[in-house]
């Protein structure tokens, strides 16, 4: 999908006047997890009309050590009781 | 892949999200389907239109939410905000959460319109785009950032990926945890065959 320019699940703007994407999201790909950083640190900004009052600063990692980071692993999930949202519509 | 983790240190807890997996890819279709209609040619509109009377219910699902009433979208939020709550519980305790990406590896392309394409899976054909799901949708469907790193390969050498997804906002956790990963376990990026300078 495209990207859009979007940054509608930060701030619901993007990087023109055109509507934003509900689901548009930044995107980028690398050759390596560091330069994969180093793109979303140069993309991921506000358009130039929301500059003077809109900045972005994402959050440093939790934790830089291997070691110290909490992973949860799942191949499964377990299902809690959720209105299926496709039967919702059809009702 | 969770010897490896664990071998080089990695703490790998229990914990697993509130959330229900096949409804986070019905949540992800709806959205995607209604809020990408805006884009489409009124021919595309006529074309989805005639999907809501289609015996495939993936079809018929894109066919109803494509012309879902502001109404209908406003209702879908209230769900959407019931799975970022239990992401965010989540994300108290668990840094990031690895699963897969897909349901396949990496497959040779097909151009087939999506609603036609189909792949043959554990010798049965199903819809592509039900393959490809649902776990591609958890971190899209609550605005969750997530990261792709190569695990290895299949036995025919194609790339397989793990899913590194993070907290709302903290792309650069999911990020990090990919470079250590790259670093401790994987090293450097090997070009595929045929690609050789």
């Amino acid at each position: 999908m495209s990207t859009g320019g979007g940054v509608s699940a930060l701030t619901g703007v993007t990087n023109s006047y055109r509507p934003p994407f509900d689901l548009g999201v930044h995107g980028p790909l690398a050759l390596s997890a560091e330069d994969l950083k180093l793109a979303m640190n140069v993309i991921v900004s506000v358009p130039k009309h929301q500059k003077g009052a809109i900045h972005i600063d994402l959050p440093k990692p939790r934790q830089t050590d291997l070691s110290n980071i909490r992973v949860g692993g799942s191949l499964t999930l377990h299902f809690r009781q959720m209105r299926n949202p496709r039967r919702f519509l059809m009702s | 892949m969770r010897n490896r983790l664990e071998q080089s240190g990695v703490n790998i807890l229990s914990d697993k999200p509130d959330v229900d997996l096949k409804a986070s890819h019905d949540l992800r279709n709806l959205f995607e389907a209604t809020g990408l209609s805006h884009m489409r040619s009124p021919e595309e509109a006529k074309q989805v239109e005639q999907f809501k009377e289609s015996d495939d219910e993936e079809e018929r699902s894109w066919g109803e939410s494509f012309f879902m009433t502001h109404r209908d979208w406003l209702f879908l939020e209230l769900e959407r905000t019931s799975l970022r709550r239990a992401w965010d519980e989540y994300f108290e305790n668990v840094d990031v959460l690895i699963c897969p990406v897909a349901r396949i590896p990496a497959h040779s392309h097909d151009h087939t319109p999506i609603f036609r394409r189909t792949y043959e899976f554990e010798g049965q054909s199903e819809p592509y785009w039900q393959v490809m799901g649902p776990w591609n949708a958890m971190a899209l469907a609550a605005y969750l950032p997530a990261t792709v790193v190569p695990i290895g390969k299949t036995s025919t050498g194609l790339p397989v990926g793990i899913q590194i997804i993070g907290p709302y906002l903290e792309d650069l956790t999911s990020i990090q945890f990919a470079i250590e990963h790259q670093r401790e376990l994987l090293g450097a990026y090997e070009l595929p065959p045929g690609f050789e300078c």
